[in-house]
């Protein structure tokens, strides 16, 4: 459901705790991309190997593309993710809803 | 308060979702990745050891060669990044009293496939396959798994370590 290209997604998955815990919610701006993409923003992608992902952006390489990682050790390698290209970015993150402490728990 | 608000209309009209995928470690450990690329190597020298039959290499036989000698490499890599995983990830402090040269062991295998990969040399590769399966015993053993030894039913027919799994 996207309302004046915005939309919310469910995370699920643990590479961006702590920042985003698994099953938190966030606001995606689609029409963010536009935008100038920034080293620690968080955005949506469409990876050709890993599908739909949300990452933070590492680095904007000097040819426009964009390196993810994600927030702990345990996620995968900013090398092996490999970079993309803005037209694989589907939206930026504008707003976190975090699961509550106790659910998390 | 917007959490709950959000949950309650995910649960109605079921919002899509986005995957924060990572690498977490997913307690699937199973030496027999290892045992197979050793496998994979001793296989492969036998297949260059047959080469040495030839008074001529063909270019065939050349892109032949090349592909085994490429295959041993790459499974030699493969070895050290199994066991290193295990090694790594499985193996805590109460395993490594249990049997401790497990250490040693690990860093032996690590020589061993070096030099499994360096030379065309079977007996080099038969010595890395019994610390492999020495150390897929330590493995078993540590998840109370007994074990028993056979010939694997195809080539190279070397001798395995394998669990014994009940039904």
């Amino acid at each position: 459901m996207t309302l004046f290209g915005l939309k919310i997604w469910k995370v699920t998955g643990h590479s961006m705790f702590p920042r985003i815990p698994q099953h938190s919610y966030v606001l995606v701006g689609h029409w963010y991309t536009f935008k100038k993409i920034k080293p620690n923003q968080t955005i949506l992608i469409n990876h050709p190997q890993y599908g739909l992902l949300i990452k933070t952006v590492a680095i904007v390489d000097k040819n426009h593309l964009i390196w993810c990682k994600g927030e702990n050790a345990s996620s995968i390698a900013v090398e092996k993710l490999g970079p993309v290209s803005k037209k694989q970015i589907i939206g930026r993150v504008l707003k976190v809803f975090l699961k509550p402490l106790k659910k998390q728990l | 308060m917007f959490y709950n608000l959000i949950n309650r209309l995910d649960e109605k009209f079921h919002f899509s979702t986005v995957s924060a995928h990572c690498d977490i470690p997913c307690k699937i450990y199973d030496p027999i990745t290892a045992q197979l690329a050793v496998l994979t190597m001793v296989r492969m020298v036998d297949l260059l050891n047959e080469f040495d039959n030839k008074a001529e290499f063909s270019a065939n036989d050349h892109a032949q060669f090349s592909r085994l000698v490429a295959q041993k490499e790459s499974h030699g890599k493969q070895v050290k990044e199994e066991i290193t995983v295990i090694w790594g990830d499985f193996i805590k402090a109460p395993q490594l009293e249990q049997f401790p040269e497990l250490h040693s062991l690990v860093h032996s295998i690590m020589l061993s496939a070096s030099s499994a990969k360096q030379h065309i040399n079977k007996a080099t590769t038969l010595e890395l396959l019994s610390k492999v399966n020495r150390f897929a015993e330590i493995f078993w053993q540590c998840k109370d798994v007994e074990t028993y030894t056979a010939v694997c039913p195809y080539p190279p027919e070397q001798t395995l370590v394998y669990p014994v799994l009940s039904k």
